[in-house]
């Protein structure tokens, strides 16, 4: 029992040690090659650690600009940390500058979809020049196909 | 026999009525009711939020003395198989541009429903005999419509694929562009893909 164990992690060890070459380029499991610590046998495992700690998304970079037209624009960046796709939907409220919600067609849930351990960016633009501040929601997306 | 139909016709429409569902509103600000595979109105919003956001950040409003475009929506086609109303789309489109700030809409002229026939209708009537009924400046003057100086068009349109025994895969693409009327040139333009997969038992209309 104790040599098939050892067998295994050496198998697993030997399936190849990956270093990431650059941050910009991220390589999905099936197709960068294996590392020590992430393989065919530590992947499951790593599934399911990642599922019951309840890994998820980090937003790491709310980025606010204004266009040459005075439109905020707002650019949200961060991770998905878990061993899985994450999709989730988000919905823009934009505030005036007195923080009166601006009724806007564009307050809509919209779309994001993140592979595994992945980084994500999405934009919103204002619907009006005078919009001083702004609310994101969140929440999962459904009804999506696999 | 009579005492026993009378109890059935009495008692069967209730309990039809007590099996057929509830019907309710439509949360429309935090919907997550089932996809459908025909277009609904998330569908037009979606398209609506990802073209508006697409032209305010482009800059193609701009003007360099500051001022309005004026704009009109020429012909948005509906190439889908499914009764589309295309004004479900241009007509959030126009409001939030509207609301931008950035451009003034014209219902003088226009495709489809964008006119508003009261301004013919009103020159029309300053031209007829009946013009005396009316006090004349009161009348629509000569030479007052502004023209467009942009002309928003587009089409909707549908691809049904066969996906496997089972499923079909539906995609609409809504394309909508934005041209100089003077020149001619295309200032803007985006093309947005709601893609869908059902039972091809379902009619996508």
């Amino acid at each position: 029992m104790g040599k098939l164990l050892l067998s295994v992690m050496v198998i697993g060890c030997l399936a190849g040690c990956y270093t990431p070459h650059s941050e910009q380029v991220k390589l999905q499991q099936g197709v960068r090659s294996d590392s020590l610590d992430n393989n065919f046998i530590t992947r499951p495992i790593i599934g399911v650690v990642s599922f019951l700690i309840g890994e998820g998304i980090v937003v790491n970079n709310v980025k606010e600009v204004r266009t040459p037209e005075g439109f905020l624009e707002v650019q949200v960046s961060g991770v998905n940390q878990s061993a899985f796709k994450k999709r989730f939907e988000y919905r823009t409220e934009w505030l005036d500058a007195n923080g009166l919600l601006i009724d806007s067609v564009m307050s809509k849930w919209m779309t994001v979809s993140v592979p595994a351990r992945s980084d994500f960016a999405f934009k919103v633009v204002s619907p009006r020049a005078d919009a001083g501040n702004y609310r994101i929601n969140t929440r999962v997306a459904k009804n999506m196909d696999e | 026999m009579n005492t026993k139909w009378t109890i059935i016709y009495l008692v069967l429409p209730v309990l039809v009525w007590g099996c057929a569902p509830e019907t309710k509103n439509i949360d429309t600000q935090n919907d997550e009711g089932k996809a459908v595979l025909a277009l609904d109105y998330r569908d037009f919003d979606k398209a609506t939020t990802e073209m508006v956001q697409s032209m305010l950040a482009s800059g193609v409003f701009k003007k360099a003395d500051g001022s309005r475009y004026v704009v009109a929506t020429s012909r948005v086609l509906n190439d889908t198989q499914q009764r589309i109303d295309t004004e479900q789309l241009t007509f959030k489109i126009e409001q939030e541009l509207m609301n931008s700030g950035q451009v003034t809409m014209t219902a003088a002229v226009g495709g489809k429903g964008a006119p508003d026939p009261m301004v013919q209708q009103s020159r029309d009537l300053r031209d007829s005999e009946k013009s005396d009924e009316f006090k004349g400046d009161t009348l629509p003057g000569k030479g007052k419509i502004i023209a467009p100086e942009l002309s928003i068009s587009g089409k909707i349109f549908q691809r049904n694929i066969r996906y496997d025994n089972d499923l079909q895969q539906i995609e609409y693409y809504f394309q909508l562009r934005v041209a100089d009327i003077s020149s001619g040139l295309v200032q803007w333009q985006k093309e947005t893909l709601i893609g869908k997969r059902g039972s091809k038992k379902v009619v996508p209309w």
